[in-house]
């Protein structure tokens, strides 16, 4: 083994190409850290923001030492943050286009809950260069890089015949070759990783399984490889060459395409902006019709506020959030279908990981640096719950109609990311 | 000096492909992956101008049909719209999953464009998109160096390259006949692809010059592919050393580089999240002038001017509604702060941009593509051009309610009026419609003249190379 690996490093096309991976495993690791670290300050950054600003907008809108429950619903924006966890890095995933820091106030959630982000839209189709696109695309390729020519190679120097005379087992010498290089492809992707875990101290577990997803997936592509230019009648490297390009074309472009169209008619999702455009008309809607039609349903879902004085005058803050509610309400179902779509689109994902290494292995650190669909999901989930802690928080102001005062100001409630490390 | 020996060159190399079966292969699969391509490009534009037109469909109706209202109450009811698409997307989506396709317009407010299917994408998603765009950026150069590796390598193995620059056939010749050989198939195919679709889009917005430069950027691409496969063939001494070295520029040049840029790019000139700019927008608002606050300096000299434009001392003798003026003054400041955060970030894209462009040399991989989106209408540019679009017309419409507001609403009962419905319903709300390919100059320039070195250098390399033999 330690002769194998000898013999590979001396040729100096394999230093230069083991100097090039690890050079790039480095330079992948690094940029999702950049990204994930620029998220990070933006977002402390808007910490520190929001706490000045909920001190600004009392100070401004205080009258007598009390204040307005319903400007507070119409003015206040609360912040929500998408915080990325520790590991995040790794795979930068669908975070390249979602908000990280979002504004959210009292009124329909619906209509506030899908506002985009200004990232760059060129820069997200193209895609990130992170270790989940280096390790899906490019160590398949080292692979085919080191493993394509095995017994071509011989043949070319005329050593083939030599060789099989001499070895006692082939099949463990062949081996032995495989496994060397199988080896240094591990160790350029897996010593950056190791090294740069250490110098940011970061937790073990996960490295641990980005080292058996890196191990795994490698050693799927050397088998593959291994196999192709091993078979009796691989001599000509050139074609074991196209043949390991090809499929690798075929595992990381062309089925993971046809898996995509397959989920996407499997699991049809409605159209966002048909949520949006429905939120608009019930929330508009509401003005125009009688008060009761709004309060009635209401007040169904929140008994509590029944008994309270009704709503006479032309507007109350409570008749304008209960329908900014109701409008929520309505919308829910359609909600839930679609989020219940996208999971299925997820789960199919999923199974096709089992068929699919390379959607495997993307998804695998997708799930560590929870930077998937379903993430995104528990995170629309949270800001949900947010946005009900706060009308659960403002309603006994606006439907009792007692007074807000400067200290139940500091009481509401502030966004808590799980998410966050 | 005939050009004879040419033809008979490339002819012999077309023979050889038949003959070697595997070349001929190739060519039939490509041609089976772009159908495939093409029809799930087709599908996925489909899907996007459906979703586009059931979008304006709905948004028309719902505006229509609204009863009589106040008029502001219908400036907060908003108006939506939708980004039109170019059928050239059937060959480069672009940006169309990553930039939102519908804008929410309202008063005193600047809203994103939202809902873009790359948020909510599986980890599929991460995966590169097979299009016919991606079909001619990465597939036909990869098929043809599989193709075409061993072109001259093997004729000198063969010592075939010794016998005929010893016939007294000089190494242009050769050269251009190896060059024709590889790049006429890629030609007729690239062609045939511009034909179909011209004929399926030809009644489009600027059809012929989209599809012409496409076509150029597409022709200068696979011509200095094709040079380049020759050169290199020429250069090495082992068929397998050709095809690693060809490889590997294939690796760089569509995949590391493209991808390498725009991080770059990112990492060097990050982006503000769009809160904050949405929060420094409103701050400014209030440093100009609060119409909700009675002693704001603006908003009193902005009263005293109209008071002394019409000759009256107290704002309820006005012969117009106050309020209707207020919000005209408001909205006028409001979209100016607005437009100037917009130009901010937009500055800021404009700064990855040019940081791209700076490098784009290193990729002529990525420049065809710039060509190929900007042609359909997909590129950065179309699209901020659609938000500006857009907002000019929130700002006619809103302006044309604020109007209303002033001239039909009486102001002593100004809360309880609704203005008939025929007003919305003639409202100004022009179509938003696809900017013209000019919009993309800057890039277009950059990325063509891009091309045109990349035809130059294989050209270099192989003057060079042909001397040696």
């Amino acid at each position: 083994m330690k002769h194998e690996l000898i013999l590979l490093l001396k040729q100096r096309s394999m230093v230069l190409l083991v100097l090039l991976s690890l050079i790039l495993t480095s330079l992948s690791l690094q940029n999702g850290w950049q990204n994930i670290s620029h998220i990070r300050t933006q977002i402390l950054h808007a910490q520190q923001e929001e706490s000045l600003r909920k001190q600004d907008y009392l100070h401004s809108h205080q009258h007598d030492g009390t204040l307005d429950a319903g400007e507070i619903g119409y003015y206040l924006f609360h912040n929500v943050y998408h915080a990325p966890t520790e590991w995040s890095f790794i795979a930068l995933g669908n975070r390249l286009v979602t908000p990280y820091v979002q504004r959210i106030r009292l009124l329909g959630l619906q209509g506030q809950l899908y506002d985009g982000e200004s990232h760059h839209p060129e820069y997200v189709m193209l895609g990130s260069f992170d270790y989940a696109f280096w390790l899906v695309f490019f160590s398949p390729l080292l692979c085919i890089a080191l493993l394509h020519d095995l017994r071509a190679s011989e043949q070319q120097a005329q050593r083939l015949l030599f060789l099989n005379s001499l070895v006692a087992k082939p099949a463990h010498f062949w081996f032995k070759r495989a496994l060397a290089r199988w080896l240094l492809i591990v160790t350029t992707l897996t010593l950056p990783v190791i090294a740069f875990a250490t110098l940011h101290a970061l937790s073990t577990g996960p490295l641990l399984l980005v080292l058996v997803v890196t191990l795994l997936y490698t050693l799927f592509w050397t088998m593959v490889s291994a196999a192709i230019s091993l078979h009796t009648r691989a001599v000509n490297a050139s074609f074991n060459a196209m043949l390991l390009t090809s499929l690798w074309l075929c595992m990381t472009v062309i089925l993971p395409n046809l898996a995509q169209l397959w989920c996407h008619a499997r699991a049809p999702v409605q159209d966002g902006s048909q949520i949006a455009l429905q939120h608009r008309q019930l929330v508009h809607g509401a003005w125009d019709l009688p008060k009761t039609d709004t309060l009635t349903p209401f007040y169904a879902l929140y008994p509590q506020w029944r008994d309270t004085s009704p709503v006479i005058g032309r507007f109350h803050w409570k008749w304008y959030f209960a329908f900014q509610h109701m409008a929520d309400v309505r919308l829910a179902p359609q909600v839930a279908a679609r989020e219940q779509a996208l999971m299925q689109r997820d789960q199919a994902t999923q199974q096709l990981g089992w068929g699919l290494p390379g959607v495997w292995a993307q998804r695998q650190l997708e799930q560590l640096a929870q930077s998937n669909v379903a993430h995104l999901l528990a995170h629309r989930q949270q800001i949900e719950q947010f946005h009900t802690q706060l009308r659960h928080f403002v309603y006994p102001f606006l439907f009792e109609e007692q007074p807000f005062t400067a200290e139940d100001f500091q009481q509401l409630p502030t966004f808590k990311s799980t998410g966050a490390d | 000096m005939n050009a004879s020996p040419v033809w008979t060159i490339a002819c012999n190399e077309w023979r050889r492909w038949w003959h070697a079966r595997v070349p001929a292969l190739l060519l039939v699969v490509l041609l089976g992956l772009w159908g495939l391509a093409a029809l799930a490009a087709h599908h996925h534009w489909q899907d996007h101008a459906r979703t586009v037109a059931d979008v304006t469909l709905r948004s028309q109706h719902d505006w229509q049909s609204q009863p009589d209202r106040h008029p502001h109450r219908v400036s907060h009811f908003g108006d939506f719209v939708a980004k039109p698409l170019h059928p050239l997307t059937v060959i480069e989506p672009g940006i169309l999953d990553q930039s939102g396709h519908l804008v929410y317009l309202e008063a005193h407010r600047l809203n994103s464009a939202n809902f873009n299917p790359a948020t909510e994408a599986t980890s599929l998603g991460r995966f590169p998109l097979m299009t016919p765009g991606m079909i001619v950026q990465w597939w036909m150069p990869l098929f043809l160096i599989m193709i075409a590796y061993a072109t001259v390598t093997a004729e000198k193995l063969a010592g075939t390259l010794a016998y005929m620059r010893g016939n007294g056939t000089a190494a242009w010749q050769i050269a251009t006949g190896k060059w024709l050989a590889l790049f006429l198939p890629f030609l007729l195919l690239l062609c045939l692809q511009g034909l179909l679709v011209g004929l399926w889009s030809w009644h489009s917005d600027q059809a012929g010059l989209r599809l012409g430069l496409m076509l150029l950027a597409q022709v200068l691409y696979m011509a200095g592919w094709c040079g380049l496969v020759v050169a290199v063939s020429w250069w090495s001494r082992q068929l397998h050393a050709a095809l690693l070295t060809l490889l590997l520029c294939w690796v760089c040049v569509c995949i590391i580089f493209p991808r390498g840029l725009a991080n770059l790019a990112q990492v060097l000139h990050p982006t503000q999240p769009r809160t904050e700019a949405e929060y420094h927008a409103e701050i400014k608002l209030k440093t100009l002038g609060d119409s909700h606050h009675p002693n704001d300096p603006h908003f009193a000299g902005f009263k005293a001017q109209t008071l002394k434009l019409y000759g009256v001392s107290r704002t309820e003798d006005l012969p117009v509604n106050y309020n209707g003026l207020l919000m005209q003054e408001g909205e006028r400041l409001t979209t100016a702060v607005y437009r100037e955060q917009q130009a901010l970030h937009d500055a800021q894209l404009a700064k990855q941009n040019a940081q791209i462009r700076h490098w784009l040399w290193l990729s002529p991989a990525l420049a065809m593509q710039y060509v190929q989106m900007a042609s359909s209408g997909n590129d950065l540019a179309h699209h901020q051009a659609f938000i500006r679009q857009a907002e000019v017309r929130r700002y006619q419409l809103i302006q044309y309610l604020n109007q209303i507001h002033t001239f039909k609403v009486n102001q002593a009962e100004d809360k309880d009026t609704r203005v008939d419905a025929a007003f919305w319903q003639n409202a100004p709300r022009p179509t938003v419609s696809l900017a013209g390919i000019d919009v993309s100059r800057t890039t277009l320039l950059a990325s063509l003249l891009v091309l045109l070195g990349w035809i130059v250098l294989p050209c270099a390399l192989l003057y060079k190379v042909s001397k040696r033999t």
